[in-house]
């Protein structure tokens, strides 16, 4: 599992020791294509790493009865998932669903602030990195909804345009 | 001759008294006329209208309240459609991520999306 970490990008700068020491607390999990790892608005108790395959970040949408999971993001090995385990109020905000067979590495909050509390570096890595994946959510979604406000304004100030 | 002349300014004097009661009598007469004439105008106009939106249109109005959506199937094909541009949305606001501008934000078009 020591190896799967060390491709992880949530882990770089750690030790090998720290490595191990994080290793040991985590639970590997594999997925059948279109399982999910977790729902939107499930409670988020669990921080995990994909570590093969690809996992598929979703929202919900809905056209008359038909409710269907839109596609956002595809997290591939290396990368992080459910970092809501970390940051209050502690609830996945997207479904992650695997897109393939896959295999994630998953890691209990309690396991992960009781190590954090145990080993200051490895807590401070681990927290540095997800501020600056929630950063890039953050920006991204920004951007998204900005240029989405935008077109709709100019879209309804063209003569002709309803 | 002197009897004759009074006659004749007699007669002179009923006849345009006669005129002169007769006239407005027409007047009112020709007005009621027209005003009947305007009323039946009006009626056949508001008939008209009537009987026009009455009638199924080929066209479509402008007024969305009057005619049901069409739905819409939310198949694979739509779902792939809303994915791509969700895909290439966030692939140009990549770089606004990296790099925060006014620029990087709104400089390229990107896709929008339309319901077909």
């Amino acid at each position: 599992m020591v190896e799967l970490l060390r491709q992880a990008e949530l882990v770089e700068g750690l030790s090998p020791g720290h490595l191990r020491r994080l290793a040991a607390i985590g639970r590997s999990r594999t997925l059948r294509p279109g399982e999910y790892v977790f729902l939107l608005g499930d409670n988020a108790d669990h921080l995990s790493i994909v570590v093969k395959g690809q996992v598929d970040l979703c929202f919900p949408m809905s056209l008359g009865d038909v409710v269907k999971d839109i596609s956002v993001e595809s997290v591939l090995p290396g990368k992080t998932l459910g970092w809501s385990a970390l940051v209050k109020p502690y609830r996945f905000t997207l479904s992650a669903r695997a897109t393939e067979p896959s295999e994630v590495i998953g890691f209990a909050r309690p396991d992960l602030l009781q190590l954090f509390e145990a080993e200051l570096q490895i807590g401070y890595t681990l927290v540095t990195r997800i501020s600056e994946l929630v950063s890039v959510r953050l920006s991204t979604f920004q951007a998204l909804w900005a240029r989405e406000l935008q077109r709709r304004l100019v879209t309804g100030t063209q003569p002709g345009v309803a | 001759m002197a009897t004759t002349f009074v006659f004749v300014l007699f007669l002179g004097f009923v006849l345009g008294g006669m005129m002169l009661m007769l006239a407005p009598a027409y007047l009112e007469t020709e007005r009621e006329r027209a005003r009947q004439a305007q009323e039946r105008r009006a009626a056949k106009a508001i008939r008209a209208s009537e009987a026009a939106t009455a009638i199924p249109g080929f066209f479509a109005g402008l007024d969305a309240t009057r005619i049901p959506p069409v739905p819409l199937a939310f198949d694979d094909a739509l779902l792939a459609q809303l994915e791509r541009h969700v895909r290439a949305e966030q692939a140009i606001v990549t770089q606004f991520v990296r790099y925060p501008s006014i620029d990087s934000l709104y400089r390229q078009e990107g896709s929008s999306f339309h319901l077909h």
